[in-house]
């Protein structure tokens, strides 16, 4: 394409993509006007005078992600899933690995250090979030920062003796995907045996559907159901995700 | 108060399509990495100025610590610097 | 006004990963676009007033909650999206190591004057 005619194709797109949107949205809206679906939402997700349709969480996000739209959040872990399978699709050889190499010796022992606070702001973030915002991909994009750390500041060649290999971190990720995938299949295998109707991501007990999963335990006063155990897996599985695709990505090649 | 705040969200949003500018416009790819991770930290304030807390988390982790670690990892197994 | 401004942002990246020849440009320009996409679902679902985010304090009444509190269902769709922008940007990344390996340089213009 010749230089004038894709500036102008340039200042066309500009000008059409303002006017559409200053036509069509004239401001923020007003606060009483919200969307019947998000207002059904809303009513219903911590409501204990009209039980029948609630999901037990004060907070409204969580309570969409893995109980109104519980479907939508297990297909878009399927899609992360097929992510990382097309990364590791592309390194297959590499050459041996060094030994010398990182950082100064501040930088190695602040980052040991930093590694478990991280983890464990990481955990807190994700176990709290029925109360407090929060949630699994919060968790495990949290979770990966910390081991990128250890990475930049180490050297490549140290970790495979501490235990940081492809092949662990892919057995860490596949116990977070059969965490998700075993509590997703009891529903069913309880209606096979039992004879009742139960849905296969069932979080609480409908009319017609009575399984459900225990709302108040004993020491902790409020749990969600398969909720928190369900942001484990899940805060498991995104977190080893991109551990294992930084680790392919920092492989030496043969010819370098 | 209401208004004050849009005008802070204004500012915010202005100054990023400046940086988007800038980063189009430079030749150089290191500074266009850096730039993109300062846009990051920007989108996050407005993300939390607008009543969302859940989205500024993950727009911080995902956006600013993750994306820029791969983009420079990405960039030395290229032709170093200039487009 | 920020929605004026949102679509300025998304205008400008849509030039770039059509114009502009190094594949590293292009990679740059789809990942910022995707954050403007997602600036722009967050604005259409905010309410002007006091507004509360959607989590609901300890001891209020839920019709009150509904009726005062932002749009949940867009927090909903953004959570996902981003981190799925990420996959996508490490997965372009992967893909750019290996096309350089390949052609050995990295502009669209070199390699349509190259043969395979």
């Amino acid at each position: 394409m010749k230089d004038w005619r894709a500036s102008i194709l340039g200042v066309f797109f500009i000008v059409l993509m303002s006017s559409i949107l200053t036509y069509a949205f004239l401001g923020y809206p007003e606060i009483g006007f919200v969307r019947p679906l998000g207002e059904f939402y809303l009513f219903n997700t911590y409501n204990f005078e009209n039980q029948s349709w609630w999901s037990a969480s004060p907070n409204a996000v969580t309570g969409l992600l893995w109980d109104y739209r519980g479907y939508d959040t297990l297909y878009e872990t399927m899609v992360f899933y097929v992510g990382i399978a097309a990364v590791a699709m592309f390194f297959e050889g590499h050459a041996k690995l060094r030994k010398t190499g990182g950082m100064t010796v501040i930088v190695r022992s602040s980052a040991r250090l930093i590694f478990v606070f991280i983890i464990t702001s990481a955990f807190a973030i994700t176990i709290f979030s029925i109360k407090t915002p929060g949630g699994g991909f919060q968790g495990g994009s949290i979770m990966a920062i910390a081991y990128i750390a250890i990475i930049v500041s180490l050297s490549r060649g140290f970790l495979p003796e501490m235990n940081l290999d492809v092949e662990k971190a892919h057995l860490a990720k596949i116990a977070g995907l059969a965490l998700i995938a075993g509590l997703t299949i009891v529903p069913v295998v309880y209606s096979l045996a039992s004879g009742s109707a139960a849905y296969a991501l069932q979080n609480l007990p409908k009319a017609w559907a009575p399984f459900g999963y225990p709302t108040f335990l004993g020491f902790a006063s409020l749990s969600g159901g398969l909720i928190i155990p369900i942001q484990l897996g899940e805060m498991i599985h995104v977190g080893m995700g991109f551990t294992i695709m930084f680790l392919l990505l920092t492989l030496k090649d043969k010819e370098d | 108060m209401i208004e004050m705040i849009e005008l802070i969200i204004d500012l915010l949003l202005a100054f990023c399509v400046v940086l988007t500018a800038a980063i189009v416009y430079t030749k150089d790819l290191l500074l266009a990495i850096v730039l993109s991770g300062a846009e990051g930290v920007l989108v996050a304030t407005v993300f939390y100025l607008l009543l969302a807390p859940d989205i500024a988390l993950v727009q911080v982790a995902a956006g600013v610590g993750i994306s820029t670690a791969f983009f420079i990892v990405g960039l030395r197994k290229i032709g170093r610097r200039e487009e | 006004m920020p929605y004026v401004l949102v679509a300025i942002m998304a205008s400008i990246c849509i030039y770039a990963a059509l114009f502009k020849s190094n594949l590293f440009k292009k990679m740059l320009a789809i990942f910022l676009m995707t954050d403007a996409v997602n600036l722009l679902f967050i604005i259409q679902g905010y309410r002007l007033g006091n507004a509360i985010p959607p989590i609901i304090p300890p001891g209020m009444d839920p019709s009150e909650f509904a009726s005062i509190a932002v749009d949940p269902l867009a927090h909903y769709f953004v959570v996902t999206a981003v981190v799925i922008g990420l996959a996508e940007v490490a997965t372009l990344t992967a893909l750019i190591i290996y096309t350089y390996k390949h052609y050995g340089t990295i502009e669209t213009k070199k390699i349509k004057e190259l043969r395979g």
